[in-house]
């Protein structure tokens, strides 16, 4: 099977250039793929996650479309064909316990009515509906 | 006043920049790393190296430590994290506060980082480890942040003991190693912790910068949350010297290059309302170790001029004459090349300043 990585900009200079990277992952989880894509261009992984193995906090990975945040992480599945993004999460947020919880595709899904109830899987916090998010959800 | 003969490294909460006075004019060269934060930089000219050295943070990407051998024309971009800590230790760095040049070796670096704990190089900077001495102290589990997070902030290297190092910890207090980094020993003696249920605890304080004078090795200067402290035991006791100030609040203290008595600091209000008192800059110099502190204003903005300078973003260039730079967090840095009689407004506008350092134009 194959999956294609979508590259943000700001990594691009670790992939040699390239916006769109494919792979053949066994297990067909985001983890694994992210693994084979790491074996490519090592250079990627560091930014992507912390030295626990963490995905950072302000780094959002789609697998078509959707948060790994709210589909099971690093084990999400994945199928033949699937496009996952990393993209880095929209900038802004509100400060809490010393570190910038920054606006994500979660505030602004919580913006759009959606997912309202959920609770962030990284930091436990409730969505912060702001005027940033409202804005952003608009433009998104 | 001339200052064609140094340069200033700026690290703020938008990138790095480089000021070079040119034909009585500043200029700074940047953003370097646009749009991240930079609280530590260094310039390493030990062994016939040119090398800069900033930590930047991006918000998303995480932290990276990067040098430079070309004054900044191109940085290095690590693959891999160079500062990381060792797995199973169930922590991942914040950022990077202080990188310290070891004055007896050549090849040694030392950086302090977020969440509290030592690192060192022993081939300049290629590699790191993590100082376990100071990581596996029994107080660590009992280290509390303080505003700017669990952070070892100040590195200290002795100049004269190359066994002899100490570090300043938000919130836990000083800590001094006699034997390299092996063991280490809280130093807090006599400093006053108002916010804790025991007012001189072995460990907790909340130190903000701690300066080895360079003119008087032998004695150390710190500016606490609450005082500013003089050690003339290589941190064994310390006492208020700062009573005279007019507040007991502030981040930086720096010491001259070569006055053995000449210490400043920049008072700011109080712990609640971190602005400088009255609305006045104004930089406090003592000339006897203490004694006495005297404000200079000479060339600052005395009106409206609620600013902030932090723990790093002071700092002091030996040379003839001397020279004194600070930056402050609305983006403005000045400079004093007479000893803080006068000072000049150096360059204003950047992004909030978090760190300064000046070398000698390489």
């Amino acid at each position: 099977m194959t999956v294609t990585f979508r590259v943000p900009t700001y990594l691009r200079r670790f992939t040699a250039g390239e916006s769109s990277v494919s792979v053949e992952p066994y297990a067909a989880t985001v983890g694994e793929a992210l693994t084979l894509l790491y074996e490519r261009y090592p250079g990627v992984r560091d930014r992507v996650h912390d030295e626990r193995g963490a995905v950072r906090l302000h780094v959002n990975v789609f697998v078509d479309g959707e948060s790994i945040r709210h589909t099971g992480g690093l084990a999400t599945p994945v199928a033949d064909g699937a496009e996952i993004a990393i993209i880095p999460a929209v900038s802004g947020g509100n400060r809490k316990s010393g570190t910038f919880h920054t606006l994500s595709t979660f505030d602004v899904n919580a913006a759009l009515g959606q997912r309202q109830n959920e609770k962030c899987s990284m930091c436990e916090t409730s969505p912060q509906i702001t005027d940033a998010s409202r804005n952003s959800a608009s433009r998104s | 006043m001339a200052h064609a003969d140094s340069m200033l490294i700026v690290g703020t909460m938008k990138g790095l920049f480089l000021l070079r006075c040119e034909r009585g004019a500043w200029t700074a060269d940047g953003p370097h790393f646009p749009g991240q934060v930079v609280y530590a930089a260094a310039f390493d000219g030990r062994a016939g190296r040119r090398r800069l050295w900033a930590a930047p943070v991006s918000p998303h990407w995480g932290p990276m430590l990067c040098s430079s051998d070309d004054l900044g024309a191109r940085w290095s971009e690590p693959e891999a994290a160079p500062i990381r800590f060792p797995e199973g230790s169930d922590l991942a760095l914040k950022n990077v506060w202080q990188i310290a040049l070891d004055p007896h070796e050549a090849d040694t670096l030392w950086c302090g980082v977020e969440p509290a704990a030592l690192f060192v190089s022993r081939d300049a900077g290629g590699t790191w480890s993590l100082v376990r001495g100071l990581h596996d102290h029994p107080h660590r589990p009992q280290w509390q942040p303080g505003g700017g997070g669990l952070c070892l902030h100040t590195v200290v290297p002795d100049t004269i003991d190359r066994h002899r190092i100490w570090v300043g910890i938000s919130t836990a207090g000083v800590y001094r190693s006699d034997d390299g980094g092996e063991t280490w020993t809280a130093k807090n003696r006599n400093i006053r912790a108002p916010f804790l249920p025991e007012p001189y605890p072995e460990f907790g304080q909340c130190v903000h910068k701690l300066v080895q004078h360079p003119a008087r090795p032998s004695t150390l200067y710190l500016q606490h949350h609450w005082g500013v402290y003089r050690s003339d035991d290589a941190g064994d006791s310390w006492r208020d010297v700062g009573r005279s100030l007019p507040t007991d609040f502030g981040f930086p203290v720096v010491a001259h290059p070569g006055e053995a008595e000449t210490v400043y600091v920049l008072p700011l209000t109080s712990d609640e309302f971190r602005c400088t008192p009255e609305g006045k800059l104004r930089v406090w110099r003592t000339r006897d170790g203490g004694e006495s502190w005297e404000p200079l204003a000479r060339g600052l903005p005395q009106e409206h001029a609620f600013e902030t300078v932090l723990r790093d973003s002071m700092t002091a260039l030996a040379g003839e004459p001397p020279g004194i730079f600070f930056g402050t967090r609305s983006g403005k840095v000045f400079g004093t090349r007479d000893g803080g009689d006068s000072w000049s407004a150096l360059i204003d506008g950047l992004p909030p300043v978090v760190c300064v350092r000046a070398v000698a134009t390489p």
